[in-house]
């Protein structure tokens, strides 16, 4: 697999930055003629200090994002979170961001849920690459404490959750090879004072779940 | 008397060949993204297309934005078909509810034609950044200059688009294959264990651990700005601990840039169960900061002495 990069021009680790991704965030390609995404979701702007989470799942095959929100509705994920943008190019035409609340567990019993939210053109419900198909991307995490249960509240551990979704859909039938595609988006086991509410951890290998 | 039933209809139609479902190669991505808007909405029907319209603001099922960054003045092309009893006599562009341009074909004893071709270059710089809305307008003779867009022989179409005042410039990188090398964190878990192993005997972290023992699933750098200041790390009780009352160390960030990163604070905590924990250390003062349940432990009650939670959480989830 070849991923070529993009990378918006700007800081990382500056001082002030909250939610600064590990190095600067950068668009990638699946292939290299297929359409580009940055690696991370984040506010509706390319502040690279204003990152949420890692990409980390690949659905693709025959992926959409309403088959895969179907999908993730009946295993259970059926309530929604807050909404974050993630920037993306087709062609030659200009970066677009599109935006997705996502879809959430229930809360169990620690008072944990999944969150998992996808991002594609809202045009065509999908992204198209010559070489993956119809695809979506995914980026994960686990809310804790959050609007359930008493706190402290705390969002992260997107290793965790890319691989409890991915279990989730290979009990449907669904192709996972867990960790497939690497992305450049590592994000090491980390914490921001200035933001301690959010737990970085991805490997930056994303999961690629194909989809039928 | 007012337009009965007005029949507008969005059509997504591919510009050049059905690239939807078939990943086919280099121009499959760039004929998905040039759609074409045709709009009914009698008594004409309104073609739209080019680089506005594709950068136009859409929103998901989920009633979530997906939107270009406009940075530039770019042309809107319009098509407006009618009838033999509905003939174009003006095309107008309006930008926020202002006309900016009225386009009126030459029309001759026999009348107005049936059918029109404009592009507009709506003036977008101009405008501050932020969410903009484009209307096109289309009359025949029996509505010119008539203002009420309900009317019949009028037909509109409107769509929002996004400005800034500078689109960030990207740059081409390189071809990635491995992953970076994962740095050792042997010497942070370290260094982050003998602090808590001095700590552990004080009254608020001896409650709360108990004897178990402590097990780190992760660990990594607690920073300040990117800078390390120390050690966070998820660890296991082994045993796992049941009913815990203690006082723990936790701190609240601090929102000025000079000084202390953080006010240091306690809370009265009464975990039902305590299976993993994040402890943050400080090793610049040799100081657990931070006790709090994770994320596969059940808290009862927590009460900090300072915040109900930390700066930053209003923009998670």
């Amino acid at each position: 697999m070849i991923v070529a990069l993009a990378m918006f021009a700007g800081g990382c680790g500056n001082p002030g930055a909250r939610d600064a991704a590990l190095h600067p965030p950068k668009l990638v390609r699946l292939s290299d003629r297929g359409p580009s995404f940055l690696a991370y979701d984040g506010d509706p702007n390319l502040n690279p200090n204003r990152r949420d989470w890692p990409v980390s799942i690949v659905f693709a095959g025959r992926a959409s994002i309403t088959k895969v929100k179907h999908a993730l509705r009946a295993v259970g994920l059926t309530h929604v979170g807050y909404t974050h943008y993630l920037p993306y190019r087709v062609g030659g035409a200009s970066v677009r961001f599109d935006g997705d609340s996502g879809l959430k567990s229930g809360c169990d019993d620690h008072g944990s849920d999944l969150h998992i939210r996808l991002y594609a053109p809202t045009a065509t419900d999908r992204f198209i690459d010559p070489q993956f198909g119809s695809f979506v991307v995914g980026t994960t995490h686990i809310d804790h404490a959050d609007g359930c249960k008493v706190p402290p509240t705390l969002f992260g551990f997107s290793e965790e959750a890319e691989q409890r979704i991915a279990s989730l859909l290979a009990k449907r039938g669904w192709r996972v090879q867990r960790n497939h595609l690497a992305l450049g988006n590592r994000e090491p086991y980390r914490r921001e004072v200035a933001d301690p509410v959010h737990i970085w951890h991805s490997n930056g290998r994303a999961t690629l779940i194909t989809v039928p | 008397m007012r337009k009965i039933g007005i029949r507008v209809g969005l059509v997504l139609v591919v510009a050049a060949g059905a690239a939807l479902a078939v990943p086919g190669g280099r121009d499959t991505a760039r004929n998905a993204a040039s759609f074409i808007g045709v709009v009914v909405d009698p008594p004409f029907r309104l073609q739209l297309g080019g680089p506005l319209w594709r950068d136009r603001s859409l929103r998901g099922g989920d009633g979530a934005q997906d939107f270009a960054q406009v940075a530039r003045d770019e042309p809107l092309n319009l098509q407006v078909h009618g009838s033999r009893d509905a003939r174009v006599a003006q095309v107008e562009l309006r930008v926020d509810g202002r006309r900016e341009r009225s386009v009126e074909p030459r029309c001759v004893p026999s009348g107005c034609p049936t059918s029109l071709s404009v592009t507009f270059v709506p003036r977008l710089r101009r405008l501050g950044p932020g969410d903009h809305r484009i209307e096109l307008v289309a009359r025949d003779s029996r509505a010119r200059e008539s203002r009420n867009d309900t009317a019949p022989h009028v037909s509109v179409v409107g769509f929002h688009v996004r400005t800034v005042a500078r689109v960030p410039p990207t740059i081409e990188g390189n071809p990635v294959g491995n992953q970076p090398r994962v740095p050792d964190t042997a010497g942070l878990e370290r260094s982050a264990l003998r602090v808590l192993a001095a700590e552990r005997r004080s009254p608020g972290l001896a409650q709360a651990l108990g004897t178990s023992r402590v097990g780190v699933i992760f660990v990594g750098n607690l920073n300040v700005n990117g800078q390390r200041l120390g050690a966070t790390m998820l660890v296991q009780l082994v045993p796992a601990r049941h009913n815990v009352r203690a006082t723990v160390p936790d701190y609240v960030p601090t929102t000025h840039r000079a000084g202390a990163p953080y006010t240091r604070q306690r809370v009265r905590m009464h975990a039902k169960a305590l299976q993993d924990v994040l402890i943050d250390v400080d090793l610049s003062s040799q100081r657990v900061i931070a006790f709090e349940p994770g994320p596969r432990s059940e808290t009862l009650s927590w009460s900090p002495s300072k915040a109900p939670a930390p700066a930053g959480a209003a923009d998670e989830d």
